[in-house]
């Protein structure tokens, strides 16, 4: 069991804690689990332990939800050990995953539990998050009518925007029709306050449509899914105001079942922001856990990184 | 078996950096420091390549401790 020395007891968290354990053998999570848990605050772990119970209320077991994490951990190991031995991400066409993950209700639904999960267990997508929400909350004094987020896959990030910031609209579009599901569920929830007024609606956001123009646009682990990313950028772009800010999240060498894009280097990637117009006004830097950037870069080892933009 | 596990002594010796290092049967990630799930994967490759054996990935989850990736090892060699 990993202790409660020195934080409050979250009973249903630690209830998914011990059967994650159970589930995997070799006790690689123990240590990290509980570092996890004690790099949290209070606020955040009971964020955690108000999205389990959530869940329990959606009809899921503490069961389910340790398989979903446990299926990000086994799924990253998996495809680790691919990146290490072939020296690239195991797919490279959208074609490829999108029957295998976003249009399988069953896996996706787990899949995005996980990655809720990692939000807060994993160090770097917490640093992440609160890059976020520190930067966020300065945006929240000005007036701002639109609100965009793509690919809301949990709906973590978007829930922060909502509990932070006062857009007149919001809205999420998203390529998994079981994400629309359950970002449109925890926000109707009322577990974390009233967020009912955001549309989330099924959309791919590279069709050639008209959209209003977003003050703000959100792209949370969305560039490393998808095959184009320069196209994916230019459309960030044009489907924004002029004094809009851009607020994305990706990773280096960083396999997963559905990651297709991999930019090598931060250069590489800060270059497709600069080619398509865009400002970088802040950037957060995150290499693996005890690792330096450049290491990781040298050892191809994963890199999360965050990016605020504005356009020139 | 003891003769696996010495050849493992100067691997693991290795990889986690640590000359003084002594794994036994129940070593496993939780009691051996820095055994994350990098040095794993780093851990694996570098025991097939010396011994020239393949771990499934389900072979691989199912290992708790040196001890059990002991017994998998002697089971592949003798195959």
């Amino acid at each position: 069991m990993i202790s409660n020395l020195h934080h409050k007891i979250y009973p249903k968290t630690q209830q998914v804690f011990d059967l994650i354990l159970k589930k995997n053998p070799m006790q690689l999570q123990k240590k990290f689990l509980r570092k996890a848990k004690n790099n949290l605050d209070e606020d955040e772990n009971q964020e955690v332990e108000s999205y389990i119970n959530f869940l329990l209320t959606e009809g899921y077991d503490i069961e389910t939800i340790a398989d979903a994490y446990t299926l990000i951990v086994k799924g990253s190991f998996k495809e680790e050990l691919y990146f290490r031995e072939k020296g690239k991400y195991r797919h490279s066409l959208f074609s490829e995953v999108e029957e295998l993950v976003y249009n399988n209700h069953d896996f996706m639904k787990l899949y995005m539990i996980g990655c809720a999960l990692s939000c807060y267990w994993w160090p770097n997508h917490v640093h992440l998050r609160r890059f976020f929400i520190a930067n966020i909350k300065k945006f929240k004094s000005q007036e701002n009518n639109f609100y965009r987020e793509v690919g809301p896959g949990h709906g973590m990030y978007f829930l922060q925007v909502m509990k932070n910031c006062c857009f007149k609209n919001y809205e999420g579009i998203d390529i998994s029709p079981t994400s629309v599901e359950l970002t449109k569920r925890l926000l109707g929830s009322g577990f974390f306050g009233d967020f009912s007024k955001a549309n989330i609606t099924q959309d791919n956001f590279l069709d050639k449509k008209e959209r209003d123009l977003a003050d703000f646009l959100v792209m949370g682990e969305v560039l490393e899914h998808v095959e184009n990313p320069d196209e994916f950028i230019k459309t960030a772009y044009k489907t924004t105001k002029d004094t809009a800010l851009v607020f994305l999240t990706t990773c280096i060498n960083s396999p997963a079942i559905d990651h297709l894009y991999n930019p090598g280097t931060i250069e590489n990637l800060e270059k497709l922001f600069t080619d398509n117009s865009f400002v970088i006004r802040e950037r957060c830097i995150v290499p693996r856990v005890g690792r330096s950037k450049e290491e990781c870069i040298k050892r191809k080892l994963d890199i999360n990184v965050g990016y605020f933009l504005s356009k020139n | 078996m003891s003769d696996i596990m010495n050849k493992l002594q100067p691997i693991f010796q290795d990889i986690f950096e640590d000359d003084d290092l002594l794994i036994t049967a129940e070593s496993s990630a939780d009691s051996v420091e820095g055994w994350d799930s990098l040095a794993h994967i780093v851990l694996i490759f570098a025991i097939e390549q010396e011994f020239k054996i393949k771990f499934a990935l389900g072979e691989l989850e199912a290992m708790k401790d040196v001890g059990d990736m002991v017994e998998l090892m002697q089971k592949k060699l003798t195959e």
